[in-house]
């Protein structure tokens, strides 16, 4: 477990600059609409922003752990912590601790803002429920990415993780609302978009065990793979 | 005595995405390194020594055959907490120095109090504890090279693999290198060291190997591939200036290389001239030597 530790703290750490611009940018807006919101007006930008920061939290998840191992690789840092004494899986279950740590930082100044603005503008506004849904569908939606990152170029396992994550839903649309459970974060992102702050998160918790077994069941895969691939050869 | 490290006739081929020949990096590679020797690993680039180090490591698999390191499989990654390894073109976090050896450390399962002075003594031999606060992103090659080293050797390791360890470093730090690691050996840890400073090699390695597109060409201790029996050096003393006139100082005194199918016939004229021969001994030849006439390297010169 310290192992896990040490590499998820790792990969924040050197995702720092990167959280700080995309955190930055959501305070950013807090600021601007602190000063340019009348009060007593509708609050669909607040709205708007929380949705679409939202879905972007998924999206920075995503794009994030599908270039992990590529950019450890290219930059042969991968060789001194592997030759360590740890495991492959070790090492993936790192990278999702720290993608996780990043998302929650990320959905938490998200939500920080958010819950100023209903603080400060007087609505009421229920968070945090939503946010840790979203948390748990960047987790999944990582697992799926580092899983195949593991044996992708970055741009061929963001596009394919989009692809596996889209079907089922998809699916959903024409054979019915159970599909979207099958792989559940499309899900919870099109929950996401009609989401309201007066009705908080409505759309119930049965994709949280679905989707953290699935979490499981990708990391078991990718380091099965992973643990079969060089990691030294040229990647280019 | 189990081998520290052992390749058993492992063969690595390359295959890339659209070519139908592989290319085969090792070529039923076998080499046995002894527990508590300096063992130096040559050859030229593109030999296949970095290959056959990330497959000792597990960082690759082979193709074919298999090996062990400290006795079990290569790959295994309990056995990895007990060796150390610092590869070529090192690159690391960017941390500060005593950081980065601590988490290295702590990836090896390592804790306090012990990591804490390892990591002290380590940065105060490679000459770091000075700047051990200062992220290594704006270190010097050389500088990296020598937290690498702090690295490879923070968890006290039985077996401790190098890839090419003194490249980046100016002569001083060479030297304080090889003390280091004559001192691991004194310690009675085994060194397997992949360089391409022939003198590095020569001066502090117990046995070598040369390795030639993918096979070992040549291995033996470091006396046994210098010495060669096909010349010979024959110094003797009081010689008639007569047959050998242009090897022969004023005082009679000389020294001649002779091939070896000369070598009787050379005494032979030396004792009937009345001359005294004081040793025969084969010529020793430098490591350069040796190693550009075995390799591609020496081809291409």
């Amino acid at each position: 477990m310290r192992a896990i530790w040490l590499i998820g703290w790792n990969f924040l750490r050197e995702q720092r600059l990167v959280l700080l611009i995309f955190v930055g940018w959501i305070l950013g807006f807090g600021v601007l609409f602190t000063f340019l919101h009348r009060p007593g007006e509708r609050n669909d930008d607040f709205l708007m922003l929380f949705r679409q920061q939202g879905a972007y939290g998924v999206a920075y998840a995503l794009l994030t752990s599908a270039s992990a191992i590529h950019g450890e690789r290219k930059s042969r840092r991968i060789l001194a912590t592997l030759s360590k004494g740890i495991h492959r899986a070790e090492y993936l279950a790192g990278i999702l601790l720290g993608t996780v740590l990043m998302t929650a930082l990320y959905f938490g100044g998200l939500g920080l803002v958010n819950q100023w603005f209903a603080w400060h503008f007087s609505f009421a506004a229920s968070l945090w429920p939503t946010l840790g849904a979203l948390v748990v569908a960047a987790l999944l939606v990582s697992s799926i990415a580092v899983c195949l990152g593991t044996f992708l170029h970055p741009a061929y396992a963001s596009t394919i993780t989009g692809i596996v994550v889209a079907i089922p839903y998809v699916l959903s649309l024409a054979f019915g609302a159970r599909w979207q459970q099958v792989i559940p974060a499309a899900g919870v992102i099109k929950d996401l978009m009609s989401y309201q702050f007066g009705k908080g998160w409505n759309a119930g918790w049965e994709f949280l065990p679905i989707a953290l077994a699935e979490t499981v069941l990708f990391w078991l895969l990718g380091s099965w793979i992973f643990a079969r691939r060089d990691v030294t050869i040229a990647i280019e | 005595m189990q081998p520290a490290l052992d390749f058993q006739n492992i063969t690595k081929e390359y295959r890339g995405l659209w070519k139908r020949t592989p290319f085969r990096a090792l070529n039923d590679f076998s080499l046995a390194v002894r527990p508590g020797e300096i063992f130096g690993f040559l050859g030229p680039n593109g030999a296949g020594k970095t290959t056959a180090i990330h497959i000792a490591l597990g960082l690759m698999r082979s193709t074919s055959g298999g090996g062990t390191m400290l006795g079990q499989p290569f790959g295994d990654a309990r056995t990895r907490c007990r060796i150390g390894f610092l590869a070529e073109n090192v690159a690391f976090y960017h941390r500060p120095a005593e950081k980065l050896v601590r988490f290295y450390g702590e990836l090896n399962r390592m804790g306090d109090p012990e990591l804490a002075q390892r990591t002290k003594d380590l940065l105060q031999a490679v000459n770091l504890y000075e700047v051990r606060k200062k992220p290594v992103a704006k270190f010097s090659r050389g500088m990296l090279q020598r937290v690498g080293l702090a690295q490879a050797l923070v968890n006290d390791p039985e077996l401790l693999i190098l890839d090419e360890p003194t490249s980046a470093l100016d002569p001083a730090a060479r030297v304080a290198v090889r003390e280091l690691l004559l001192a691991t050996k004194r310690s009675g840890k085994t060194v397997f060291l992949s360089s391409h400073l022939l003198s590095e090699i020569e001066l502090i390695c117990d046995r070598i190997a040369i390795l030639n597109k993918g096979s070992v060409i040549r291995q033996g201790t470091v006396d046994e591939l210098l010495e060669t029996h096909d010349r010979f050096e024959i110094t003797a003393r009081n010689v008639p200036s007569g047959p050998f006139l242009q090897h022969s100082s004023a005082d009679g005194s000389l020294r001649i290389t002779v091939p070896s199918d000369q070598q009787r016939a050379t005494l032979e004229k030396i004792w009937l001239g009345g001359g005294e021969v004081q040793s025969v001994v084969p010529v020793r030849r430098t490591l350069e030597e040796i190693f550009l006439s075995l390799t591609d390297a020496g081809e291409k010169h």
